[in-house]
Formats: C-alpha cells, structure tokens, sequence
C-alpha cells in the first residue's frame, strides 16, 4: 500500500470515528486520536493527519441557530413569493400544483411535529426579539412591514391543519383589506396602499389554496362561504379605491379585480406612426376597453380612444419629444392597462376607420372573463 | 455520506415537491444540506458573516432554480448545491476585486459565539483555535487541491464520492489530497502557527529535507 493509500485510510477512519464520536454527542475533535496513533506509525504521515484533523475541526462550529431559522423563514418566504406569482400568472400551474398538494397530504401531516418545533423556534425568536417591534408598528407602509408579515407566515405555518390555516389567511386578508380601505380612503398612497394590496391578495390567494387542500364537507362549504363573501368585498372595496389611487395603484388594482373574476381591461402592445398633422397615430390591442376611454401617457389623459374592431383600437396622441416608452388605457369606472411593448413605425400606415364609441358592447367586445367571472364575479380560483 | 431519508419519505418525492414550491420540502431539503453548505463555504471564506451570507445567496438561488436541478438523486442534488455554492463564493470574491478599497480575508477568525458561551470547555478549545491561518493556507492552494480537501475533510465524502463530484478516477483523487495535505502542511509549517508541526518546521529551518519534502508532487498556487 503505497503512502496515498494510507493516507487516504487514515483519514476515512479519522471520518468514521469523527462520525461516531458525534453521535454520542462529542464534538470531533478528540475523536480521531486513534487514527492520530495510528498514523503516528507512518512517521511522514503524521504532519498531514494533523493538518487534516484542523480541516475536519471546521465542523466543531455549526451554523449559528438565529442564523439558520432566520434563513429557513426566508426561504419559506420567498417560495411563497415565487408561488404567489405563477399562480397569478399561470392558472395551469396552480391546477398541477394543487393536485401534487393533495397527493402529499399524509406527508405533511406526518412531518407536522417535527416541522412544528422548528417553527415554534422560529416564531419564538420573531416574538421574543424582532417580532416585539414589527407588532408595534405593523401597518402597512411601515418599514417594519414586511417584518410583520413574516411574523404572520411563521404563524400561519403553525397552524395545525389546512381548515385553520386556511381561518388564518381569511382573517389576515379582512385586516388587509379593512387597511387597503383606509389607504384609498385618506389618500394615503404608497407605500401604505401596495403593501395593504400585496398582502390582501397573498393571503386571499393563501386562503383558497388551503380550502382546495381540504376534502369535501361541511367545514370546506363554510370555509368557501367564508372566501366567497371576502371576496365581494374586496371587488367592491377594490371597485371603490380607483377613484383615490394613482395610475400605478390603479394598474395592480386592476389586474387584482381581474384576478377576482371581474372583466377588466388590458393591454397587448400599441404601434405609433407619425402622421402628417403632427400626431402620432396610435393603434392599440388588447380588450376589455370600454367606450369612453382615455389614453393615458405618465398618468395624463391625452385622448380618447376608439374601437376599431374586437381587440383593436385607435387613438391619437400629439408628438412632442418622441415617442412614449409605455402608454396606458383608463376606462370610465377607473380601471387602467398599461403596455410598453411599443412598435414605431417610420411613417404612417393606412389606420382602420374608427367607428363611433358604442354603449352596447360588440359581442366579441364582451371580452373574455378573466380569469372566471359568475354571477358575484368570481369563483374560489386560488 | 448519505443523508437518512427515511422510507416513507423518500428523497425523489421530496425533491419532485420542492420542485412545485413546496415550503415544507424546501424546508426539509435545507435543514438536511444546511451545514454541508455552511462548512463548504465557512472553508472557502474563514469569516463567519460572510459564510452565512453566501449560505443564504445559495439557498434563495436554490428555491429559485429548483425546476431546473438536474438531479435524480440526492448525491446528484448536493452536487448541484454545492455547485451554485462555489459560484456564490466565486461571485462574492469577483465583487471584491471589483471593490479595491475592501480588504480581502478580513480581520482574524472570529470564535463562534455560540460555542464559546455554551460553557462546554472542549468546545471552547476547539472555537478558541484560529481559522484565519488554516482558511489563508488553503486559498493558496489550487482549486483542485482546495476543493478535495474541504469535500475530503470537511464536508467527509468518501474518496469515492469526491472521485465524483469531481469527474475524476478515485486513484487521482487519493494521490491529489496526498499532495494537496502535504501542500497545506508545508504551508500551515511556513506560516508557524500550529505548535503541534513545531518538529517539521524545525526541520524547515534547519535545512534537513523532511520526508513529507520529498513526497510532495505539485506545489501551492502562488
């Protein structure tokens, strides 16, 4: 056996009786003095087990424990961040993932103790330290919001079921809401409004994903009960902040009612093209534009907007330093698209002529729900 | 050094749920990979703080890039971490040479705080031992040697399993850690800080060739 051999035996058992030791619950470094013996009978070996048994002392020092539940919680954080936003943008997703969820029902619940102590660690340090000082300051567009909502997570995650976890999010999403209210209401904008709005449909969509979790019954019927009458207020609420809210607001306020099965506007793209007057020629695509219209550039109207056919409309906007980098669409009651895929065509193409503004929507023009619509605008889609 | 999952848990179904964002499976992939990462990146950097902050740079870019891991299996997973570890340490190293103005490797090793208030005596012994020098040698290794010698001694890899992280034959792995420990010796010797190679610096300063001289095969990365 030649001297790499041995060495690499020496410090496979140095390893085996590091591991060893630590299951008694000894830190390594003590543990390898047989190997040290051992090695001391290949003299030049001696000074390399050394420097190998100062490597492998590393492991005498764990990660750091406030270090790791921190980093745990941020992690939990940022998968619900990331699911938030599939299941927002892609419904198909959401329908996959809630069937794996089903399917690893038993699982979770088998692992709820050990996951609850975790957690109650977790939520331990949030309430003993930080947690003191996000709950004293916890409204939203407080920079100790997020913290907050962190807090609320670790909490939301205790929960011992999916049917309480699911009560969890309703009442958290009624807060939320009951905040959002306020925002509109005393002109408060951001970030005290996008906060109350993020956290409103994080925990809404929270909610209807743990009431698709629970298996059919009279506790699943009062909990839909319960998500059907948030929700009608939310659009109602939502409906009656347009008025009060910059165009930002207005946009993700928008896309929110359209999320809640309300049929809202938006758009696909615009194409500019310099007419001889000195206006740009605006051909606009997208659907849910209502008569009345107003193009919209920097949260100015500029015009009114015209359908042409189902999905595409005109207007007209004068040229001044060039063209827009992104344009947007109010309709009457307040709800706004925005787009800033942009085509700039060198000269003016031939533009479809406008036809009057109409206060009977075209068949085709009453636009595809989105992304459910029924008679209280919507359906418990998480 | 395979993880303990257990039967009815197995690995693949608990990565095939982290996939689909699972926070449970997510959790539990972390707590199991936690401290192979934490040791692998505490190795490559010396300083605790910045040891957890690139742990946590690699477990978010793992919850983001989860879909895509190519792994069938657990060894195959902790390869793919350990993987987007190195690039976090090797992003964090490009920012500071980016970053004249900061010192590299600051300060000495701090002692874990936690170990040295736990009141266990051995382990203050053991936190009380310096890392700076240890971390110092081993930056001036080459990668390869680096790299066998944190999978071999720290994180405990088999020299089998090395052979694969590392696409190499297990026989080049043996000698490559050969030469890489005899590499940190000489240097950890040079450096005079562990009073336990008082002999072969000894021998250094003398002039005598030590046996461990003459077997080394490739020297430190200068």
């Amino acid at each position: 056996m030649g001297p790499e051999d041995k060495l690499d035996t020496l410090l496979s058992a140095m390893r085996q009786e590091a591991d060893q030791t630590r299951s008694r619950g000894v830190i390594d470094e003590p543990l390898a003095e047989a190997s040290m013996r051992e090695s001391a009978s290949y003299i030049e070996l001696t000074p390399l087990m050394e420097s190998a048994q100062r490597l492998t002392s590393l492991r005498a020092n764990p990660p750091d424990m406030t270090f790791a539940n921190a980093l745990e919680a941020r992690i939990r954080v940022r998968a619900a961040e990331r699911l938030q936003q599939e299941r927002l943008g892609l419904s198909e997703v959401g329908g996959k993932l809630r069937k794996t969820s089903s399917a690893w029902r038993p699982f979770i619940l088998r692992r709820a103790m050990r996951l609850r102590l975790a957690l109650i660690a977790a939520a331990l340090l949030l309430s003993l330290g930080l947690g003191t000082l996000a709950t004293a300051a916890a409204e939203p567009g407080d920079p100790l919001f997020g913290l907050h909502r962190l807090e609320q997570r670790v909490q939301t995650g205790m929960a011992h079921d999916s049917a309480a976890s699911a009560r969890q999010s309703l009442q958290f999403a009624r807060q939320w809401l009951a905040a959002l209210h306020n925002a509109a209401a005393q002109h408060l904008g951001d970030p005290t409004y996008s906060d109350a709005l993020s956290a409103l449909r994080e925990d809404d969509a929270n909610a209807a994903l743990e009431i698709s979790q629970l298996p059919q019954g009279a506790q699943r019927a009062a909990l839909e009960a319960e998500l059907r009458a948030l929700r009608t207020d939310e659009r109602a609420t939502l409906r009656g902040a347009l008025t009060s809210i910059g165009l930002p607001d207005r946009i993700t306020t928008t896309q929110a009612l359209g999320a809640l099965g309300v049929v809202t506007p938006r758009l696909t793209g615009a194409t500019l093209s310099a007419g001889s007057d000195g206006k740009w020629r605006v051909a606009l695509s997208g659907e849910g534009i209502e008569p009345g219209a107003l193009l919209l550039v920097s949260g100015q109207p500029v015009g009114a907007v015209t359908r042409t056919s189902a999905g595409t409309f005109t207007a007209e906007l004068p040229v001044e330093d060039g063209a827009p980098a992104s344009l947007a669409v109010g309709n009457p009651d307040g709800t706004a698209a925005a787009t800033d895929n942009i085509q700039v065509l060198s000269s003016e193409v031939a533009s479809p002529t406008p036809t009057e503004p109409d206060e009977t929507p075209q068949p085709d023009e009453q636009l595809t729900p989105s992304p459910t619509t029924s008679s209280d605008g919507g359906q418990l889609n998480p | 050094m395979s993880k303990r999952w257990s039967v009815d848990l197995p690995f693949t179904s608990v990565l095939a749920r982290a996939r689909a964002l699972d926070q449970e499976a997510l959790s539990l992939l972390y707590t199991q990979y936690l401290s192979t990462v934490y040791w692998y990146v505490l190795g490559r950097m010396g300083d605790m703080h910045l040891a957890e902050d690139v742990t946590s740079e690699t477990f978010l870019a793992m919850v983001d890039s989860i879909e895509q891991a190519r792994a069938g299996d657990e060894f195959a997973f902790e390869a793919w971490l350990l993987g987007i570890a190195r690039n976090k340490v090797a992003d964090h190293y490009r920012r500071q040479a980016a970053r004249p103005e900061t010192q590299p490797m600051a300060g000495p090793w701090e002692e874990p705080a936690a170990l040295a208030e736990s009141g266990d005596p051995l382990g203050v012994v053991v936190a009380r031992e310096r890392w700076a020098d240890v971390v110092a040698a081993l930056r001036r290794l080459t990668e390869e040697q680096r790299t066998v010698l944190l999978y071999r001694c720290v994180l405990g890899y088999e020299t089998e399993e090395v052979a694969q992280l590392m696409d190499r034959q297990p026989g080049a792995i043996r000698a490559l850690q050969f030469r890489a420990l005899a590499s940190l010796t000489r240097l950890l010797a040079a450096s005079g800080t562990n009073p336990r190679l008082g002999a072969l610096r000894a021998h250094l300063s003398a002039g005598v060739p030590h046996p461990l001289m003459q077997r080394s095969g490739d020297g430190p990365r200068r």
